[in-house]
């Protein structure tokens, strides 16, 4: 149970392997493949790969658990397209003059009211066009 | 200051691994994983409406409740400021509307008659639909088409809760507002027909939706389309009469639409030759529309906006969202199936493992023990049986005395690697006359193994574990292959001693079936990747010429065996030679022993990774043993649990007794392999019965040590020799015994 840095091959067994090796092998590329050898198999003492490994790692559990999210926002009901946004008569019969008169840019019915408190950056009611700049900086 | 350093952390990893079986982050990181895992299944069985399906269509329902107006009125139905409208299509107008689309073979068809024919159409979308084939609802909105919510998974809403149809309505918006940026007012319920099919459990469904702001399109005349009933009857059926107006309703998804591709230009030919002309529902509502005078503007020509006045463009947020779910969606798309594809690849192998098996390992045991079959002449020379002991009190006394028992000529030779429980006193006190402990300092197994093989005064070394004990003719029966010279290593049948247990009875299955599975398969392939350390039996010179045990590797015993047959010597199996060897006890135990020797194992293929290339016996067993092990010890039993995860699934979710029934059959192909291993080597059945229970935990397990190996492989991180905790309980019985009550 000793860290095997300090474990002793027996020499004799490793040069006759040294020799053997070097018979069957010959070339360079074959024995630079071969000298990570020389100590444990796997080991890499630098941390380096563990590192990275560490952090590839956090990331594909954050994508996992972004990935989680993104369907419970979808599917839990995390959004609800508001009332406001659908209706297309703000109040009454503007259902008959919104399509002719007023281009589809202008989202939110004509007596928006339906409006929240504004200032306020809640995302359900951000529908209007004017807070769309606000609301890309936001997700981005 | 390297090496302490590394010292330091190597002790630091131990302590971990003791501690909690598997280290915190990889836990949390594998969890993680699992959640995306299932969440992509979940997601996947959603959109296939495999989850959450209801196949329930309500019908002959009264409609008491229903106003008249409703019931004889047109086909919008909107609540404006709460009251119910309804609006007909003015006459010689016709809305077509395509239900159940997106469908990426079928809607683009329909979009090009459309497109050429110069009219436009509404289509009602299903949400699933939508987040699978997002470029097609773009591609519908932009050439002026106007498009409806149809739900997200075409449920009967009228059997649905509140919370579910706002559900499916606000998926199915987010989905769109993924896919072309836009919301919309327009709704058709599932299995809605016309106004007078609305009754008494879906008029408040429609209710709730017009509060919300959605107008409900029904239809007028409807072609059956999707009863494939001949090109002429949907044309007949969907023509009005009297040269009225109507939502007319067609199908561009949900099964073979080649009969509405067909009909559907002749249809628009027909109704433009007898003056209709052809526009969207919003169209439709703006020309019914008191005082803004009827079919004033010929279809076509009427500006875009106003045929499409039912979308709204979706807030930012929305969008985000709903692009984040198509996201989410398209990558289920392409894992599920690339996952099921593995599967089936991994299910191929696993049987096909099966089935070489049975075949080989059958053909291997009529061989070895046919009457005339020899290796040639007897061996009787004395061999060396090197014992390499640690710490091994308990049971060095049983093993030492069965060892004396032995019917063949041996020197057995204990190599104490630096016990401090006085395990050499104890070889030495027994008065064994062919014993001789040599002792060194402590340097590991191989060290251990490789002082035994320079000590040894033989030819021919037997190696074993110092908890290992065999039966009298075990030594002779070991040896005997030695008679071909071209053999350099044999390795013997271990059997597990304690199996009272059931971790006991799990490896028992476990090793009966690698024994005589396994190994006679890879004994015929003459590939075998591993002799047991707990009985095997080398050529001195063979194991010298490889330049002896490595401590390169945890598993030197895989080590060595693969570095032999790259040298060119043949590795055999002796199936009477057996061992009695102790089984870990515990789940801890059996987790560092496994973790050994999956890690081992990967190292000793990456060790020897050059032999793929090699020429010679050396590139033989680079081409055929090492992709054999490799897709067998390694890529399936990784994947294996996987299958489970998906079986678990399919009962869930899609069908439950089919799912059953193929995860028996596959237990029962399992279970008929063992049962013929067992018939090999005589053992008794009743073992078999944990059988079921092993497939359901011990798999698992195991798959947990091989991720676990595999991820450590790859951070570099340093593992060390782990001792099992022996009870000394397997060397108490006398082997004779023991054989008799395994029989």
């Amino acid at each position: 149970m000793q860290s095997d840095p300090d474990i002793e091959k027996d020499p004799a067994p490793r040069g006759r392997r040294r020799a053997h090796l070097a018979r069957r092998r010959p070339g360079g590329r074959r024995r630079a493949a071969e000298r990570p050898q020389d100590g444990p198999v796997f080991v890499d003492s630098s941390g380096r790969r563990a590192r990275l490994l560490r952090r590839a790692g956090a990331l594909v559990g954050l994508a996992c658990a972004g990935y989680a999210a993104v369907l419970a926002l979808a599917f839990m009901g995390g959004i609800s397209v508001a009332p406001s946004q659908l209706l297309p008569f703000g109040a009454g019969p503007v259902a008959e003059a919104g399509p002719g008169g007023a281009p589809p840019g202008g989202g939110m019915p004509p007596g928006g009211t339906g409006a929240p408190p504004s200032g306020a950056p809640s995302p359900a009611p951000s529908a209007s066009a004017s807070l769309s700049a606000a609301g890309s900086g936001e997700v981005g | 200051m390297a090496s302490s350093r590394r010292r330091h952390a190597g002790v630091g990893r131990i302590g971990r691994i003791r501690n909690q079986a598997v280290p915190r982050p990889r836990a949390v990181m594998a969890l993680l994983l699992l959640l995306g895992l299932v969440s992509m299944m979940l997601l996947d069985g959603y959109l296939r409406t495999e989850i959450g399906a209801d196949q329930r269509v309500r019908s002959g329902a009264s409609a008491d409740s229903v106003p008249d107006e409703v019931l004889d009125g047109g086909p919008f139905l909107s609540f404006p400021g709460g009251e119910a409208r309804t609006q007909s299509v003015p006459d010689r107008t016709i809305v077509l509307t395509f239900d159940d689309g997106p469908d990426p073979e079928w809607t683009e068809q329909v979009l090009d008659v459309l497109d050429e024919n110069d009219v436009p159409g509404t289509f009602f979308l299903v949400g699933s639909m939508i987040s699978r084939h997002p470029d097609v609802v773009r591609r519908m909105v932009d050439e002026g088409n106007e498009v409806g919510a149809h739900t997200f998974t075409h449920v009967d809403l009228s059997y649905q809760s509140e919370a579910r149809v706002k559900r499916e309505i606000a998926q199915t918006q987010l989905a769109l507002a993924g896919a072309a940026g836009i919301t919309t007012t327009l709704f058709r319920a599932p299995y809605s027909s016309t106004n007078d099919a609305i009754d008494d459990y879906s008029w408040p469904v429609y209710q709730r939706l017009g509060a919300m702001g959605y107008t409900s399109v029904f239809i007028d005349t409807d072609s059956e389309d999707w009863q494939l009933p001949g090109v002429s009857k949907i044309i007949q059926w969907a023509t009005p009469k009297n040269g009225k107006g109507a939502s007319v309703l067609f199908h561009d998804a949900g099964g073979d639409r080649s009969e509405t591709l067909a009909a559907l230009p002749a249809y628009i030919e027909k109704m433009k030759a007898k003056g209709y002309t052809f526009t969207t529902v919003s169209g439709a509502q703006r020309r019914s529309a008191p005082g803004d005078g009827g079919a004033a503007a010929p279809s076509g020509t009427v500006a875009g906006d106003a045929e499409q006045a039912a979308h709204r463009p979706a807030d930012t947020v929305t969008r985000w969202e709903g692009r984040a779910l198509l996201g989410a969606v398209a990558v289920a798309e392409w894992t599920v199936p690339g996952l099921a594809v593995l599967l089936a690849v991994v299910g191929v192998a696993v049987i096909g493992r099966f089935g070489l098996m049975l075949l080989l390992a059958r053909r291997h045991h009529r061989q070895r023990n046919r009457r005339r079959f020899s290796w040639g002449p007897e061996v009787t020379e004395p061999v060396t049986v090197v014992v390499p002991a640690y710490n091994e009190k308990e049971c060095i006394a049983a093993t030492l005395n069965s060892l004396a028992a032995s019917t063949h000529p041996i020197e057995i030779l204990v190599v104490d690697d630096g016990s401090t429980d006085g395990t050499a006193e104890i070889a030495e006190s027994l008065g064994l006359a062919n014993v001789r402990v040599v002792r060194q300092e402590n340097a590991g197994k191989s060290a251990a193994l490789n002082h035994g093989v320079r000590e040894a005064r033989h030819g021919i070394v037997v190696m074993m574990d110092g908890d290992t004990v065999f039966e009298p003719d075990t030594v002779h029966h070991l040896v005997q292959p030695f008679a071909d010279p071209a053999i350099g290593a044999v390795a013997g049948n271990a059997k597990v001693g304690n199996r009272s247990t059931v971790i006991g009875a799990w490896q028992h299955i476990e090793y009966v079936m690698g024994f005589n599975l396994d190994r006679r398969m890879y004994d015929l392939l003459r590939c075998m990747p591993t002799i047991p350390g707990a009985i095997g039996a080398f050529r001195r010179e063979a194991v010298l010429e490889v330049g002896g045990m490595s401590e390169d590797t945890l598993a030197e015993d895989t080590d060595i065996t693969i570095a032999l047959h790259r040298s060119g010597w043949r590795v055999v199996y002796a199936e009477h030679a057996r061992a009695w060897t102790e089984a870990p006890a515990s789940l801890g135990q059996l987790w560092r022993q496994r973790y050994r020797w999956s890690y081992g194992t990967m190292q000793a293929l990456w060790k020897h990774r050059g032999s793929v290339t090699d020429r010679g016996p050396s590139g033989r067993f680079g081409r055929v043993g090492m992709p054999l092990v490799v897709l067998f010890q390694i890529v399936t039993p990784v994947f294996a649990p996987l299958i489970d995860v998906f079986t678990l699934y399919a009962m869930l979710f899609v069908d439950f007794r089919a799912s059953l029934l193929a995860w028996l059959a596959v237990l029962g192909v399992q279970l008929f392999c063992a049962a013929y291993a067992f018939r090999l080597d005589r053992e008794k059945y009743r073992y078999l019965l944990m059988l079921p229970l092993q497939q359901l935990a011990y798999r698992q397990l195991m798959y947990l040590v091989l991720i676990h190996s595999c991820v450590t492989a790859a951070t570099g991180g340093r593992l060390r020799w782990q001792k099992l905790k022996r009870t000394g309980e397997v060397g108490a019985p006398d082997p004779a015994a023991a054989r008799s009550e395994a029989r």
